[in-house]
């Protein structure tokens, strides 16, 4: 391909929200020696209320000869869309895909959707990297380990899977090489990948199996520049337990203070709530945190072993009250339509709850996603699901269509009751 | 699940059906009396979240000193308080800004059926049913704007002269704008009434709204979700 290679990167966000993946890919490819000088990047970070044909007209613009695209569970169908029409207006465009969305049924993606040419399975930035500088060389992009894409014949191939990145600080932030600017004011951080847990019905920990951090260094140096040079005054952690361990939690709190004493506050951490006493509780608050997001997801006994989840309902509440105690507002998660809830599981979760006061409560219909446990084992489990995406729950052995929807809507109605209070009553 | 202790502003009835009893003219309680229920009401509020407060009784709006009773409320420390009403008052003046700026949050807003036929015709008051659309749109509209999270619930109160009217009449609720609407018993009804009130609930679902009904409501099988039977709880 002629140089530079023009790539395009685009992420359909949920609204009020920038793509921190895009910002990770480009950093490492702007980074990678081969690529230097021969590739000029555009970044598309739209929403996933925008209609795809005005997306399109964006990317046609461009006229790139690569777009990669980020795909989540909520972006996909508009994604594809967007990619259909892009490859009919620009046939040459190579469209390359990644993401949770996708990774994990790679060959599906390029069975159903011909007008997409690869599609990365897991971590991304090495894959990336290496599928431009084999697209540059006009090489098969089978040759990419971590990639499914098209044979001569145009069946898809899967390269073999790519080793993890061991040390996570050869991904430059993409803060501090500008390639992100913060969005209004606010910040997303990632301070490491994988999980701690594996419930069944999450891919938050993206199967990475193990968790694998950035230096404390490197997350100190992001949160000055941030809170220091760019006025960030809103900061949220994308990791999926901000809690991991009580050193790591005491470092953060230490790292962030100073910034909290000057007005910095963190929204909506996911924390183990069960492990929060009053000294995290405390820690929290010295970090500037003011909202954190938890689960129980259940409360029935089935559906928690089933998911590969622990709840102890005394922990949890005291979890709940040492954090309301500092005012730090706790989001409860619920989701209706786990293996082996019923609607009273479900129900007595919401009223759970609710008795813990803990200023949110979010619920939700399960989402069968792509590389879950619950996604592999649907059948088994009787689990039916949309195939489509967002992968909504049609029904369970316990749970049919209506009562599926008739929770969803209760307990919509009863958060907004439990939101609609007067603030500092 | 989520309990409001009711405080009722005065002896009489609120909204119903005048073909089935005539309304009397209601006699309001002074604010202190009213405010002594409050406080003890939420003094011996024991179970979170809370404590929660709906006014009721005869319509609250016309109660002389409303402004001193939800500020009373407040001031007690309640921190959902509910108004119970016909709705037809938030469309006049500022009230329905002034029922926000002074902390309410809910609002229960009854209704005999769709349009004229059924709010108008049962209440005995014409044109009542436009009014109370309008008021709650008021209400949605400056919430709205002034960036608070509010609770709309439109109440039902089922008797054999609405029961036809029934899933119209939720319909009309979900055009409002209400968040969820509350079938409570109002009378004997006869044996149809549970294909009605299944109807009601599957309108509500279809346009995006949940309905609950009281739990003494005849109701099938197939729709007993929508049974909410803890006295005072949810909507």
């Amino acid at each position: 391909m002629a140089e530079p290679l023009k790539v395009a990167l685009l992420a359909l966000n949920v609204p009020g929200y920038q793509s921190l993946a895009l910002g990770f890919l480009r950093a490492y490819a702007q980074a990678d020696q081969r690529l230097a000088g021969r590739v000029a990047f555009q970044t598309l970070d739209l929403t996933n209320d925008d209609d795809p044909w005005w997306v399109a007209y964006r990317v046609i613009g461009l006229d790139p000869d690569v777009l990669g695209v980020s795909v989540h569970c909520w972006s996909a169908r508009a994604v594809f869309d967007v990619c259909r029409i892009v490859k009919r207006a620009l046939p040459a465009t190579r469209i390359l895909l990644g993401g949770p969305e996708v990774g994990p049924v790679a060959i599906s993606v390029l069975e159903r959707h011909l007008e997409v040419d690869a599609v990365v399975r897991g971590e991304g930035e090495a894959a990336f990297a290496d599928i431009l500088d084999l697209l540059r060389r006009d090489k098969p992009l089978t040759r990419a380990d971590g990639v499914t894409a098209r044979d001569a014949a145009g069946a898809p191939a899967a390269a073999p899977d790519r080793p993890l990145i061991a040390d996570m600080d050869t991904i430059p932030s993409p803060y501090l090489t500008g390639v992100l600017d913060p969005l209004e004011g606010r910040a997303y951080i990632e301070g490491y990948r994988g999980c701690p847990h594996q419930c069944g019905y999450c891919f938050e920990g993206k199967g990475y199996g193990r968790v694998r951090s950035f230096s404390l260094e490197r997350i100190a140096a992001e949160v000055a520049y941030l809170a220091g040079e760019r006025n960030v005054r809103w900061f949220s952690f994308v990791d999926p337990v901000f809690n991991l361990t009580n050193d790591r939690l005491a470092w953060m709190s230490d790292t962030l203070a100073p910034y909290a004493a000057k007005g910095v506050r963190l929204h909506t951490i996911e924390v183990d709530i069960e492990r929060i006493d009053r000294q995290p509780a405390a820690l929290l608050e010295r970090a500037g945190v003011v909202s954190v997001e938890t689960g129980p997801q259940s409360i029935g006994r089935a559906a928690l072993d089933e998911c590969r989840r622990t709840f102890d309902e005394e922990r949890f509440a005291r979890g709940v009250c040492e954090l309301r105690k500092l005012g730090i507002a706790v989001e409860c998660d619920l989701i209706a339509g786990l293996p082996h809830d019923t609607p009273d599981d479900f129900l007595e979760g919401v009223a759970f709850c609710l008795a813990q006061d803990p200023g949110k409560i979010q619920t939700s219909t399960l989402h069968v996603l792509p590389g879950t446990d619950l996604f592999q084992r649907a059948e088994e489990l009787g689990l039916v699901f949309d195939s489509e995406p967002p992968h909504e729950i049609i029904s369970t052995p316990d749970v049919g269509f209506a009562d599926l929807r008739r929770l969803e809507a209760r307990s919509v109605y009863i958060a907004r009751l439990y939101a609609a209070r007067l603030e500092g009553a | 699940m989520l309990r409001f202790a009711a405080v009722e502003v005065g002896a009489g009835e609120a909204l119903g059906c005048v073909r089935c009893s005539p309304r009397g003219a209601p006699a309001y309680y002074p604010l202190d009396d009213i405010i002594d229920r409050i406080a003890a009401a939420s003094g011996a509020w024991e179970r979170l979240p809370g404590p929660n407060v709906v006014l009721c009784g005869p319509e609250p709006f016309a109660h002389p000193e409303l402004p001193a009773l939800v500020a009373g409320c407040a001031e007690r420390g309640v921190e959902r308080i509910c108004i119970e009403t016909d709705g037809g008052a938030l469309a006049v003046g500022g009230n329905a800004e002034g029922a926000l700026l002074g902390g309410v949050r809910h609002l229960r807003v009854r209704m005999l059926g769709a349009g004229q036929r059924a709010t108008d015709e049962l209440s005995g008051r014409p044109g009542l049913s436009q009014k109370a659309k309008a008021g709650v749109r008021a209400f949605l509209d400056t919430a709205d704007a002034r960036g608070m999270t509010v609770a709309v619930t439109g109440v039902i109160p089922v008797c054999r002269h609405n029961l036809d009217v029934l899933p119209e009449s939720v319909g009309a609720l979900a055009e409002w704008g209400v968040h969820a609407a509350r079938l409570v018993s109002s009378g004997p009804l006869p044996e149809s009434a549970a294909a009605h009130l299944a109807a009601a609930c599957d309108t509500g679902m279809l346009n995006r709204i949940w309905v609950e009904t009281d739990g003494t409501l005849p109701l099938a099988a197939s729709h007993l979700l929508h049974a909410v039977c803890e006295a005072g709880g949810d909507g």
